[in-house]
């Protein structure tokens, strides 16, 4: 038991305190500094669920129902159980059987089942968090949006702990084939080729089976009633179907009562423990299933994705190109063999203009007045700044992801602008294409002209670039190469959360400027004007960004 | 970029849409600009005219115990108005008429002569009350046995 309490705390020190660049802060405040944003997001994010389920109540989105039924309690948490189990899988899979730090772990003088049994603890304690900020809120939200008595809140906490007990065991039973699938996908590049391929064509397949549904002429308000009672019987059918799922919804959330004027919830002890009680045998039955089979397996999993590296490679002849291209080549290809890195240029690549083109396609189907029009080209520029400018997360870790080869950009005998913008090319590269493809079906399906767009889409790339020179500046000032050394991954690198907040801050704020404009000047005027400051403001970063790249690097 | 700034990009999303749906749709009961009547004509194919008042003949007699019909029709102008409600009347003890001009002769003033029948027809204005001033007049006649 000490062991496991040892490995684990040894895992999670790198994990949960939080380092500044050069200094170790103590860990008493950096694990008080993790609490205090999980007590953070947890009331914002509670807050948002409150603000979604009254504005529901408010708008009968459920047809006439005053209240946010059991039933699509029950769908949500079906939906959001289903995404945790997914996502447990996948981060159990590499954390078990992928992780960098395995290399120590198993060399030191514990058994391999402790080692799982830490990783186990340590990934309890993430679940528990994410938990915390993203499931428990959802259920706090209409706890408060409909009168919970205080006793449920504990209760809900108690019931996640089991909950996410049950998460971990299915996911770490899921691993196994897991493992062994990406261990048989890594090693065969033209598999992963077909794999990404057929994503793409299901997306695509089914974004068009989607757009196919969209009427011809579409008003919401019209049939928003009908659209309710519809919704109703959906979700009515769904828990009917699902009614395990429903009733552990109904143990969390109690049963309601309907009232003339309100609705309550009431606490059947009964009924409630026994449920409680089936779910607790289920997720230590789990549980102790889990440890029965992974237990004389991990090990050989463990080491064989390291093993797998000793293949031996045929060796290709070495081609002298000019300095100034290789760089910008070794990146294409180090982002090329990242399988997950071009899954998510590709999910980019391929987001902006499917979301654009479903939504212009739902605008084009409404009977819009002017101020509608307005609206629209707001909503267009801000959705399509959201999801770019916030891909330029990844740039704000790009460098510290290196780790402990960072310090090789400052000792190779090459201007080091030249090797740090390289860095960035690939997925730039993947968001241009994004851009033309997004402004190709804006001149098709959008009331916009082409110069306008041409000058629109012009707005949004120096925008974009600006934002990428900004991320990218802030991980080169300020690197986290240590943690990314140790473990791997960094969950709340503090560069890309400030990279994220100033993506939504620039999207609305530039949205809400040219939505404003709008009323005093034409569309044409107001595209040329945004393409103007955006390219001085990427001018302006651009010049930022190189002089602090010498300063940093002490260039003369 | 992390499921929860993919989970807020959605409900941005949903709720640009919904944005659209309820502030910048054309709404249906938006005020018109009203166009009011000139004038109001009566037309049919026996309609005749003389000395300014117009005047049609009914065929069949008007038996004991039975009873006539007759419908007006009017023209409005311009074609485009927007008050294209008709008031109908007549003082006739002897005959009525409905609201959609439809004139129900049920006696006669003269056995075995001829009788007429006053209908005025009125315009309306954008409240819907009687126009005087916009108005036209037809005179029904009739025989009975």
């Amino acid at each position: 038991m000490n062991n496991i309490a040892t490995l684990a705390k040894m895992q999670l020190k790198e994990k949960l305190v939080s380092q500044k660049a050069g200094a170790r802060t103590k860990a008493v405040s950096g694990t008080l500094l993790t609490v205090l944003t999980t007590l953070l997001k947890f009331v914002l994010s509670s807050a948002i669920c409150f603000g979604l389920y009254t504005v529901a109540m408010v708008f009968s989105v459920f047809g006439t129902m005053a209240y946010v039924p059991d039933t699509f309690m029950t769908f949500l948490f079906t939906v959001l159980l289903m995404l945790s189990i997914a996502s447990c899988t996948v981060r159990l899979t590499k954390a078990l059987y992928f992780s960098r730090d395995n290399v120590i772990l198993l060399t030191l003088p514990a058994t391999p089942t402790q080692v799982f049994l830490s990783k186990i603890v340590v990934f309890f304690i993430f679940e528990l968090k994410k938990n915390a900020s993203f499931i428990i809120p959802v259920f706090v939200g209409y706890f408060l949006a409909h009168g919970h008595s205080f006793g449920f809140y504990p209760w809900l906490i108690i019931c996640f702990i089991f909950i996410s007990v049950f998460t971990i065991a299915v996911a770490s039973l899921l691993s196994i084939p897991a493992a062994i699938i990406t261990n048989f996908v890594r090693q065969r590049k033209s598999l992963q080729i077909l794999i990404t391929a057929l994503s793409v064509i299901a997306v695509v397949v089914g974004l068009f089976l989607f757009v196919s549904v969209i009427p011809g002429e579409l008003d919401l308000r019209v049939g928003w009633h009908t659209l309710g009672l519809q919704i109703q019987e959906f979700l009515m059918l769904f828990a009917e179907k699902i009614s395990v799922i429903h009733d552990l919804t109904r143990m969390m959330i109690g049963e309601i009562i309907i009232g003339e004027l309100s609705v309550t919830a009431v606490f059947p002890a009964d009924v409630m423990l026994l449920r409680f009680g089936a779910l607790l045998i289920t997720s230590l039955a789990l549980f102790m299933l889990s440890i029965l089979v992974v237990k004389p397996i991990f090990y050989s999993m463990a080491s064989k994705p390291f093993e797998y590296l000793k293949l031996l490679v045929k060796p290709k002849t070495n081609i002298v190109r000019s300095s100034k291209f290789t760089a910008i080549h070794s990146e294409f290809l180090k982002s090329a063999k990242d399988s997950a890195r071009t899954a998510t240029n590709i999910a980019i690549a391929v987001s902006i203009p499917m979301l654009s083109f479903v939504s212009n396609l739902i605008f084009s189907a409404m009977p819009t007045t002017e101020f509608g029009n307005k609206l629209i080209f707001a909503c267009n520029l801000l959705l399509i700044l959201l999801i770019s400018l916030n891909s330029n997360s990844y740039a704000a870790s790009i460098f510290s992801r290196d780790g402990r080869s960072a310090y090789l950009i400052k000792i190779q005998p090459k201007d080091p602008t030249l090797l740090l913008v390289a860095k960035l090319m690939p997925t730039t590269v993947f968001c241009f294409f994004s851009f033309v493809l997004t402004g190709t079906l804006l001149v098709s399906f959008s009331k916009l002209i082409i110069t306008d767009v041409v000058f629109l889409m012009l707005g949004i790339t120096f925008v974009y670039l600006a934002h990428l020179l900004y991320s990218a500046e802030l991980d080169i000032l300020n690197p986290h190469t240590e943690i990314y050394a140790a473990v791997g991954e960094y969950e709340s690198d503090p560069n890309e959360i400030k990279s994220s907040s100033c993506a939504f801050i620039l999207s609305f704020a530039v949205a809400a400027l040219l939505f404003l404009l709008l009323f005093k000047e034409d569309i044409g005027s107001v595209c040329i004007k945004f393409a103007g400051i955006a390219l001085l403001a990427f001018a302006y970063r651009a010049y930022l960004f190189i002089s602090n790249i010498k300063l940093f690097y002490k260039e003369k | 970029m992390k499921k929860s700034v993919i989970f807020m990009i959605g409900i941005i999303y949903a709720a640009s849409i919904m944005l659209v749906t309820f502030y910048g749709l054309v709404t249906e009961d938006a005020p018109t600009d009203s166009i009011p009547v000139k004038s109001i004509e009566i037309v049919g194919e026996n309609v005749g005219e003389s000395s300014g008042e117009k005047f049609v003949w009914l065929d069949s007699p008007l038996l004991s115990g039975g009873s006539l019909t007759y419908q007006i029709q009017c023209k409005l102008t311009p074609d485009n108005t927007t008050n294209t409600a008709v008031i109908y009347e007549t003082d006739d003890p002897y005959a009525s008429v409905d609201e959609n001009g439809l004139v129900t002769i049920t006696g006669f003033s003269e056995a075995g002569g001829v009788n007429v029948i006053t209908v005025k027809v009125y315009a309306t204005d954008d409240e819907g009350n009687k126009s005087t001033a916009i108005t036209d007049v037809l005179n029904i006649w009739y025989a009975s046995e």
